[in-house]
C-alpha cells in the first residue's frame, strides 16, 4: 500500500524527495476537499498526510470521518494543536488526558 | 418503578424474567471486566501516542528546515527533478492486531529509509542540502507511519471504551432494575391473585355450608311434620 501526502502549494515537494508519488499540490480550499475526497476513495492508499493548518479549515463534518477513517488512517502533522482526538478522549473517558 | 410493558403476571414469565436477570448480571460483570481491561490498553497507548506525536512534530520541523536549506540552495525546480528520479517508493504493509476484541492496525513500513546511493539520482549533480532533506524526509514519513499506527489504535480503543462504557451503564442503571421491577410487581399480583382465590373459596364455601344447613334443616321439619300426622 502507498502514503498519499495532500499540501497546498510546494509543501509536499519534502515528501516526494522521500520518495512518495501520491503527494498532490493543491491550490484552493476546494480543491483540497476534492482531492481528499478522491484519496480517500483509492484503495491503493494506507496512509493520507495532511498538514495540521489544512486540517483545522476543513469543515468540522468531513474533518469526523477523517478522524474516524482507518483505512486510510489520515494523520495531521505539524506544529499547532489538534483538537480532534482531544475532544474524543475527553467524551469517552470523561477527563481530559492529552494534554 | 418502571416495569417492562406488555409483560403478563404469570408464573412462568416470573421464573423466564429471574433467568434473564442472572444472564444480565453475568453481562454486566463481563462488560465492567472488559472496560477497565480496555481502560489500562488505553493508557499504555495514550503515552506512546504522545511521545510519538511530539517526536513526529520535531522531526517534521527539522524535516522543514532542511527542506528550505535545500530549496534555497538548488531552487524548488531541481528538488522536483529529483524527486522525479526516485526508484522506490515506500510502501506500507497494513496487518491487524487484536486488542480485547477491539482490531487494531499494525503497519510496517519498508524501503522508507534509504543510502544515499540507493535513491537513483546521480551523487555529482545534487548537492548536500538534497540529500539531507531527503533523509529528514525520509525519517519523517517512518514516524508518521508509526504514528498513524498509534493513533488508529488509540481512537480504535476511545471508541470502544465508549460503547463499553454505554452497555455498562444501560444494563446497570437501566436493563436490571426494570427486570427487578417487574419481577417484583408480578409477585404482588400474584399474591394478590392468591388473595382473591382465598377469598372466593371461602365465600363459595361459606354459601355451600349455608345451603347444607337449611337442607337439614327442611329434613328435620319434614320428620317432625310426619311424626306429628
Amino acid at each position: 500500500m502507498q502514503i498519499a501526502v495532500i499540501g497546498r502549494g510546494d509543501s509536499v515537494i519534502g515528501f516526494t524527495l522521500a520518495g512518495i508519488r501520491k503527494a498532490y499540490e493543491t491550490a484552493s480550499e476546494d480543491e483540497l476537499i476534492s482531492k481528499i475526497e478522491e484519496v480517500m476513495a483509492d484503495p491503493e492508499v494506507g496512509i493520507l498526510v495532511l498538514s495540521q493548518s489544512d486540517f483545522n479549515a476543513l469543515p468540522s463534518r468531513l474533518r469526523g470521518t477523517l478522524t474516524d477513517s482507518v483505512k486510510p488512517t489520515v494523520i495531521a502533522i505539524g506544529t499547532e494543536q489538534s483538537t480532534e482526538m482531544r475532544e474524543k478522549i475527553k467524551r469517552a473517558i470523561g477527563v481530559d488526558l492529552w494534554k | 418503578m418502571a416495569v417492562i410493558r406488555g409483560t403478563k403476571p404469570t408464573r412462568a414469565v416470573l421464573i423466564a424474567l429471574k433467568r434473564r436477570i442472572k444472564v444480565a448480571q453475568m453481562g454486566h460483570n463481563l462488560l465492567k471486566m472488559k472496560r477497565d481491561g480496555l481502560m489500562i490498553e488505553f493508557f499504555e497507548v495514550l503515552t506512546q501516542a504522545r511521545t510519538i506525536r511530539q517526536e513526529l512534530v520535531e522531526d517534521f520541523i527539522r524535516a522543514e528546515q532542511s527542506l528550505n536549506m535545500a530549496k534555497a540552495t538548488e531552487g524548488a525546480l531541481a528538488i522536483k527533478s529529483v524527486a522525479f528520479a526516485l526508484q522506490k517508493e515506500p510502501a506500507i504493509e497494513l496487518e491487524s492486531r487484536n486488542i480485547m476484541g477491539v482490531v487494531v492496525p499494525k503497519i510496517t513500513a519498508d524501503s522508507v529509509q534509504k543510502q544515499m546511493f540507493e535513491r537513483g539520482y546521480g551523487i555529482i549533480g545534487t548537492s548536500a542540502a538534497i540529500d539531507d532533506a531527503a533523509d529528514a524526509y525520509e525519517s519523517l514519513v517512518d514516524k508518521i507511519v508509526t504514528a498513524a499506527e498509534v493513533e488508529t489504535a488509540l481512537i480504535k480503543l476511545v471508541e470502544d471504551i465508549e460503547a463499553t462504557k454505554r452497555r455498562v451503564n444501560a444494563l446497570e442503571f437501566k436493563v436490571i432494575p426494570d427486570i427487578r421491577d417487574t419481577v417484583r410487581f408480578i409477585g404482588f399480583a400474584l399474591e394478590e391473585m392468591e388473595r382473591d382465590n382465598l377469598v372466593k373459596l371461602k365465600m363459595l364455601k361459606g354459601k355451600a355450608q349455608r345451603a347444607e344447613k337449611a337442607a337439614e334443616a327442611a329434613k328435620l321439619a319434614e320428620a317432625a311434620k310426619s311424626k306429628a300426622a
